[in-house]
């Protein structure tokens, strides 16, 4: 080949390159940006700081966090380098492509509850168990079992963000209108009820349009002490979800308040907006909710925020009755050089003093104990107060295979009367061993 | 003669390579993925037979979706087809507002479908939709139903608003049909004393015969595929009262059971097959010698 013939393939080689170059930049579809902290220079401390990966879903960092980032760097000299993925399968699959290609950050956001199944490797291997740290004892290990904890029971995640609870919200006004008491059994329920319709408001509107929101019944009647271990048959085909009796409480009770005539004339077509204003403005006197929908209230009515009210469903009765608990999300450490000084941030995170800074900028109720400053309205705060005396329990179990995908249509159609409890139940369960058998688990053959 | 041949083919080699890879190929790869355990990261660790096929066919609700889609490829194929006919020979007429008449029967054909479902929605409401509140102010509140919600109508419903929205397909269809009619042969039935009723039976529809097969196979092979209008106004329900098959292949996917949602797309593909195949063979071929 002649110098002129060689120059041409140099010229080929360094195109080609460059465009590989170019194209490998573009797949790199993570946004990455150091947090403000970042940018300013340490005024406080002059010593090095420590710098943290930290890899999430984008919309988990906001207020609170960026209150948190700056005092973190004021006091402990601590500074996170966020990595942000997009929300939803992309950014799943993106964390678990990180993972599985050992590029580890030094903190994971995750959700509450992580297991081997999640495709981020074993627990143990990979994570540090949080279970001898000192932030734990504000914790409430008991009422996260099977939620937040993972299969060989260590709790591996530490909270992040507020949790939610699903209880009854009620309107004051009304209640005190009409000289009830919180019911404390169903059957006083019933006779609340009775008296809210005898005045000719909707004792317990149901946004049944939106047919997520029909789920709350079941949840808050599932939400058990006994859950967890429940699903540790029902993971080894061991116990059915056909049988689950906790939740087909709440199912029962869709079928009932309607056969009762308890609920608004047209739940089928009135939405989770519909719900709010009629529990604001009084037309409502109950709505079986989670305190999520308080921030919408909020917004939208805040002159009618403090009418509103919380107590547990009494399905059961004599204090059988739990709040439902909604997992906060979970910060995790992986295992490598940095754990420590991430587990030194997890530890000050944790702590009442900057749980205050978190939640004196964001919504939620905090999973740990003892936090003071708040932006919770009065029936988030009486939610808290029931959780505070240990009458709460998750809603949620570590389930190995998905089982509630369609619960909201099916509780739809339960309403509708196109279903019974029993087949709720039945398609549910057929829906989880559908799943089983897809993975090809053993137990399920 | 070969070289002659030979370069013929190469004309014919990049159309077909295209048509493999972006047809052929993907409509094997679902059928092929039928019969897997698929899952959502698009991953299959055996092949399990026709599972996917019975699990589909087992299930008492999947039974639902089938019927639906049937009533409604069905329903509104017949209004879609009828309604067009006789509105293409109204708005056929010599009128002052033919124009006008013909702009407004087509419009809902262009309009967002999301945009629709979500006016109708607002329009169907039991209690402040503009339907029941008119049927209300006229004292005819018997007729007034919870048009969405009601599980024994529900379908009914969401078909009424699929042939007000695509019955202008129809009308455009015909219309441009009857007007390639020629005048010399309407003029010289009329001379035969075949007006009216006579003359559309024997003059005019034998040749509009091949434009209403078209129609037909057309609408039913859009309501066999109906999704985005289901979604929008009903998402299936209430419980799964409207469900139709592409539902339940978007509740099979979203679910993370890939090789289900494909075995019940496969089905899908060859019901549409099979109806649009029987229907060809049904319908009467012969249109009238020009």
């Amino acid at each position: 080949m002649n110098a002129r013939g060689l120059l041409k393939v140099k010229m080929l080689l360094s195109i080609v390159t460059a465009s590989a170059l170019i194209v490998l930049s573009a797949c790199g579809g993570t946004v990455s940006e150091s947090s403000q902290t970042t940018q300013k220079p340490a005024a406080v401390k002059p010593k090095e700081k420590t710098k943290l990966k930290v890899l999430g879903f984008g919309s988990w960092f906001k207020e609170g966090m960026d209150a948190v980032l700056k005092d973190a760097s004021e006091k402990m000299g601590i500074e996170l380098e966020i990595e942000k993925v997009p929300e939803g399968d992309d950014g799943v699959k993106l964390v678990r492509t990180r993972f599985a290609t050992k590029d580890l950050p030094d903190i994971l956001l995750w959700s509450a509850g992580l297991t081997e199944s999640q495709n981020l490797g074993i627990p143990s291997e990979t994570f540090v168990s949080q279970d001898d740290q000192p932030w734990i004892s504000n914790f409430d290990k008991n009422s996260w079992k099977g939620a937040m904890d993972s299969e060989d029971g260590l709790f591996y995640g530490a909270p992040y963000g507020g949790m939610n609870s699903a209880v009854v919200l009620y309107n004051k006004k009304v209640f005190e209108g009409l000289e009830l008491q919180v019911p404390k059994t169903l059957e006083e329920f019933w006779s609340v009820s009775e008296k809210i319709k005898k005045s000719g408001k909707i004792p317990v509107y149901l946004s049944g349009k939106d047919s997520w929101t029909l789920q709350l019944p079941p949840f808050m009647a599932q939400a058990r002490p006994g859950l967890s271990e429940f699903f540790k048959k029902v993971n080894v085909n061991q116990a059915k979800l056909s049988d689950w009796s906790d939740q087909k409480r709440g199912l029962v009770f869709i079928q009932d308040v309607i056969a009762k005539g308890y609920v608004n004339k047209e739940f089928l077509s009135d939405s989770y907006d519909n719900a709010q204003k009629a529990l604001a403005d009084g037309d409502a006197g109950m709505y079986l909710m989670a305190t999520w929908v308080m921030a919408d209230i909020s917004k939208k009515y805040p002159d009618k925020v403090n009418d509103i009210g919380a107590f547990i469903m009494p399905f059961e009765g004599n204090g059988a009755d739990r709040v439902g608990l909604f997992a906060p999300n979970s910060m995790y450490i992986v295992k490598g050089k940095n754990q420590d000084a991430a587990q030194q941030f997890v530890n000050y995170f944790e702590s009442i003093d900057t749980q205050n800074i978190y939640f004196a900028n964001e919504g939620g109720i905090p999973a740990i104990k003892g936090v003071t400053v708040t932006k919770l309205t009065p029936a988030e705060i009486e939610a808290q107060k029931l959780i505070d005396s240990g009458r709460a329990s998750a809603v949620y179990s570590i389930s190995k295979y998905a089982w509630d995908s369609d619960f909201g249509s099916l509780t739809q159609g339960l309403a509708a009367g196109g279903k019974s409890p029993e087949q709720v139940q039945e398609s549910i369960w057929n829906t989880f061993v559908k799943n089983a058998k897809s993975k090809d688990d053993p137990n399920f053959k | 003669m070969l070289r002659k041949q030979y370069y013929r083919y190469t004309m014919f080699l990049p159309g077909f390579a295209v048509f493999c890879l972006f047809f052929v190929l993907p409509s094997f790869g679902s059928f092929f993925y039928g019969f897997t355990n698929l899952d959502s990261g698009f991953t299959f660790t055996r092949f399990v037979g026709f599972e996917n096929f019975i699990n589909l066919m087992r299930e008492p609700d999947n039974f639902i979706a089938f019927k639906n889609t049937l009533i409604f490829a069905f329903l509104t194929t017949f209004f879609k087809v009828g309604l067009g006919l006789l509105l293409a020979i109204f708005v056929n007429l010599k009128l002052k507002t033919t124009l006008y008449l013909r702009s407004m029967l087509f419009f809902p054909v262009i309009l967002s479908t999301i945009a629709v479902s979500l006016a109708f929605t607002a329009m169907l409401h039991p209690e402040r939709g503009i339907l029941n509140e008119f049927l209300r102010w006229v004292h005819m509140d018997f007729l007034a139903q919870s048009w969405l919600t009601n599980r024994e109508i529900v379908m009914y419903s969401v078909s009424m608003v699929e042939i007000w929205k695509y019955t202008g397909l129809s009308v455009i269809l015909f219309l441009a049909a009857l007007q390639s009619i020629p005048k010399e042969v309407t003029e010289s039935a009329q001379l035969d004393g075949a007006t009216g009723w006579k003359s559309l039976r024997h003059i005019t529809f034998p040749l509009l015969l091949p434009v209403f097969n078209t129609s037909i196979v057309l609408h039913l092979i859009g309501g066999l595929k109906v999704f985005d209008l289901i979604i929008a106004l009903t998402g299936g329900g209430p419980g799964n009262a409207s469900m139709v098959i592409n539902t339940l292949i978007y509740k099979s996917f979203t679910q993370g059971r890939n090789g289900e949602a494909t075995a019940a797309s496969f089905i899908l593909f060859l019901l549409v097959l099979f109806i649009v195949l029987m229907v060809n063979r049904l319908l009467p071929k012969h249109e009238t010698e020009r």
